[in-house]
């Protein structure tokens, strides 16, 4: 997994928080919102019960229409990770770096390993071999 | 009725060229002085205020300084349009807002006269009206009265004039207004001659008789047995009231026609 | 609701500025109309304005002709290069002015913004700079009670902090109050996340005109070997190509053929706006 510094809080003196996103210009922004902060709730820059920043602080800070900023925190909150609470904000939900651990393990089997299995095959490499290459890979 | 945003923009004329005619008198005013201090090789003794004074036709200063701030409103329209103001607002508002201006300037005026010692406290020797017509009716109150009227009126009437033959010159960018212009000059020179010229022919002649036959008739020309004083003022109030109406919707049809110049 | 331009036609001198123009402008939402240096922007908003009129066409603000009409106009703010207010009079005359006509006037959030932004009210409009003329304009068009605001070239002269503070503040303000903002500009890279919804004009005719999201649906970079890219792209509607070395890029704008096998070599991309934007106007150029 690329490490990537995703948020660095400053909080200034009018309590703007700063964040870097790093947006591409291709994928949807929508998608990018969501997987930047599902990225910053799994480095546990945000911890669980933790305000993330609003729509509009996001929106403002990265001039990105809040209606895009909003699609992409509700697939957080479809997906359980951020739940919203009312007239306060968006916290990430409790058992929210669980939930996401367990969701990028099984991305991490159909992603990685499958591959490596097929590609091992493909190069005759039996799975006690295969093992072993791990292993020393660890 | 009047809407708030016609409210508005009325009043914004009217202060706005109250403004304007404020700078202007102080200038008049100003130069009146300044150039005959001047001339006289900037000698104070030999000014004569109260020549100045006695010259001082308050009444036409005024009207001709209103029409000719009613000569140009493209700027106050590129304002109105930036704020949202519609054509029809901006034509409203700048016919009552002048209009107000100019019959209050009249009245000004005559106040001035009534209290300037130098015209006998009358405004009435002062006025073309009075000498020409003053006499009609039997009353003096009532030629007084119609007098009043009758300089409220046609002051009225010059300057909506103006805010019309402003609204079309507003309508050209500046190369076409130099064009207008010379055409018009030569246009004038050309119909000068051509009159002269025409007066030495019979077929001419007679076309000119008509044309004074009726101008006099449009300035209720008595004949030669009705003294000046005695002339009839209907037709110069017909004529008056009717110029001011063609000159109302012609400056309402014209506005309808500004935009925005591309200069 | 909202605003709905309907078939404007408009030629100058003869020449066609505008051909059968239509476009809804929906409240509530940030737009973008794109186009190169004399698409055709400008005339299409002072036409929305009625500062000049069309040929042929209507616009209508909630059902109502804009044309002559205070009302709808008085809900409508435009920003534009052109400057309209008078050169003598001091920035905190204008504000008051665009109170009287407008009816209201957020005075402290203009203050406000003409502190950020460094600007000095009391200076004259005809001394400002450019960049302090767009900035001036800019703060009335955010303070301003009207529910439309269109942006003519907005950041024309800001500097980089400028823009950045503009763009904060124009969020802001739109998050605030719910406006309708349609930006025009042809430099687009900075607005691109900002706008919901883009148009792109492009020799007087709309040639997109759809939600940003969608239209990048279908916006890809087909790219490999020539002959395989050309051949996967056959049919489809390529609107600019590239090279690169021995790689060859086609860009394609609309939906892909999804029966057809995509040879190893070849890959897709997407495509940002700006180049979308580039691609479709150059090859509109080329056309004529």
């Amino acid at each position: 997994m690329t490490k990537v510094s995703i948020l660095e809080f400053t909080v200034d003196d009018d309590e703007v928080k700063k964040m870097q996103f790093n947006f591409n210009s291709t994928e949807p922004i929508y998608l990018q919102v969501a997987s930047q902060i599902e990225e910053a709730i799994f480095t546990k820059n945000y911890a669980e019960e933790e305000q993330i920043p609003s729509t509009t602080e996001i929106s403002r800070d990265f001039h990105i229409n809040p209606a895009t900023v909003l699609k992409g925190i509700n697939l957080l909150v479809s997906d359980g990770l951020v739940e919203k609470k009312r007239g306060i904000g968006m916290f990430v939900a409790q058992g929210a770096y669980e939930k996401l651990v367990r969701k990028r393990r099984e991305l991490f089997y159909q992603d990685k390993i499958v591959q490596v299995v097929d590609e091992a095959k493909r190069l005759q490499i039996s799975k006690e071999e295969l093992l072993d290459l791990i292993k020393r890979g660890f | 009725m009047m809407t708030k945003k016609e409210i508005s923009v009325t009043n914004y004329f009217f202060k706005n060229t109250l403004r304007k005619l404020g700078y202007m008198l102080v200038w008049l005013i100003f130069s009146s002085l300044f150039f005959p201090w001047v001339f006289n090789g900037f000698n104070v003794e030999n000014l004569s205020v109260n020549n100045a004074l006695k010259n001082t036709e308050v009444g036409p200063i005024l009207a001709i300084l209103i029409s000719g701030i009613a000569l140009f409103p493209y700027n106050d329209f590129k304002l109105l349009i930036q704020n949202g103001i519609s054509r029809k607002t901006f034509w409203k508002a700048r016919i009552l807002s002048f209009l107000a201006i100019s019959i209050l300037g009249q009245l000004i005026a005559i106040v001035v006269a009534l209290l300037n010692p130098y015209t006998h406290h009358s405004w009435q020797g002062n006025s073309l009206y009075m000498q020409v017509y003053g006499k009609y009716f039997g009353s003096t109150a009532m030629n007084s009265f119609m007098g009043l009227c009758f300089i409220l009126i046609s002051t009225s009437v010059v300057m909506i004039g103006a805010i019309m033959v402003g609204s079309i010159f507003s309508l050209f960018t500046k190369k076409a207004k130099v064009y207008i212009f010379i055409g018009l000059f030569v246009m004038g020179v050309v119909f000068i001659n051509w009159i002269s010229m025409a007066a030495q022919n019979d077929h001419m002649r007679n076309a000119i008789k008509n044309a004074d036959s009726f101008l006099h008739f449009i300035i209720g020309y008595g004949g030669t047995n009705v003294k000046v004083g005695d002339w009839n003022p209907t037709m110069p109030f017909v004529v008056a009231i009717l110029t001011g109406i063609v000159c109302l919707l012609g400056s309402y049809a014209v506005m309808k026609h500004f935009k925005i110049k591309n200069e | 609701m909202g605003i709905e331009v309907k078939n404007i036609q408009k030629s100058f001198n003869k020449k066609k500025i505008l051909s059968d123009v239509s476009l809804e402008l929906e409240p509530g939402k940030i737009y973008g109309l794109l186009g190169r240096n004399g698409a055709g922007k400008s005339t299409l908003l002072s036409i929305m304005a009625n500062r000049i009129f069309s040929d042929s066409g209507d616009v209508l603000l909630d059902g109502k002709s804009v044309f002559d009409h205070d009302e709808a106009l008085g809900q409508i703010y435009l920003m534009s290069e052109r400057n309209l207010y008078p050169e003598g009079a001091k920035i905190e005359r204008i504000f008051k002015l665009t109170e009287l006509f407008y009816g209201s006037f957020n005075y402290d959030y203009a203050n406000e913004l003409a502190n950020k932004f460094g600007l000095d009210v009391k200076q004259k409009f005809g001394k400002l700079s450019t960049g302090y003329r767009s900035i001036f304009k800019l703060i009335i068009a955010l303070a301003v009670p009207a529910r439309y605001i269109f942006l003519d070239e907005p950041i024309l002269g800001l500097d980089a902090n400028h823009r950045e503070l503009f763009y904060r503040e124009l969020l802001d303000n739109y998050v605030k109050t719910q406006k309708t903002f349609i930006i025009s500009t042809h430099i687009i890279e900075e607005i691109t996340n900002m706008l919901e919804h883009v148009f792109i004009l492009c020799h007087g005719e709309i040639v997109i005109d759809g939600d940003v999201e969608d239209v990048l649906k279908k916006a890809y970079l087909i790219a490999g070997p020539q002959k395989d890219v050309d051949d996967y792209c056959r049919g489809l509607n390529i609107i600019g190509k590239e090279n690169l070395g021995s790689i060859h890029g086609n860009y394609v704008y609309g939906n892909l053929d999804d029966n057809r096998i995509l040879p190893d070599t070849v890959s897709v991309e997407r495509m940002d706006l700006q180049k979308l934007f580039v691609n479709l106007t150059n090859m509109e150029e080329t056309k004529k």
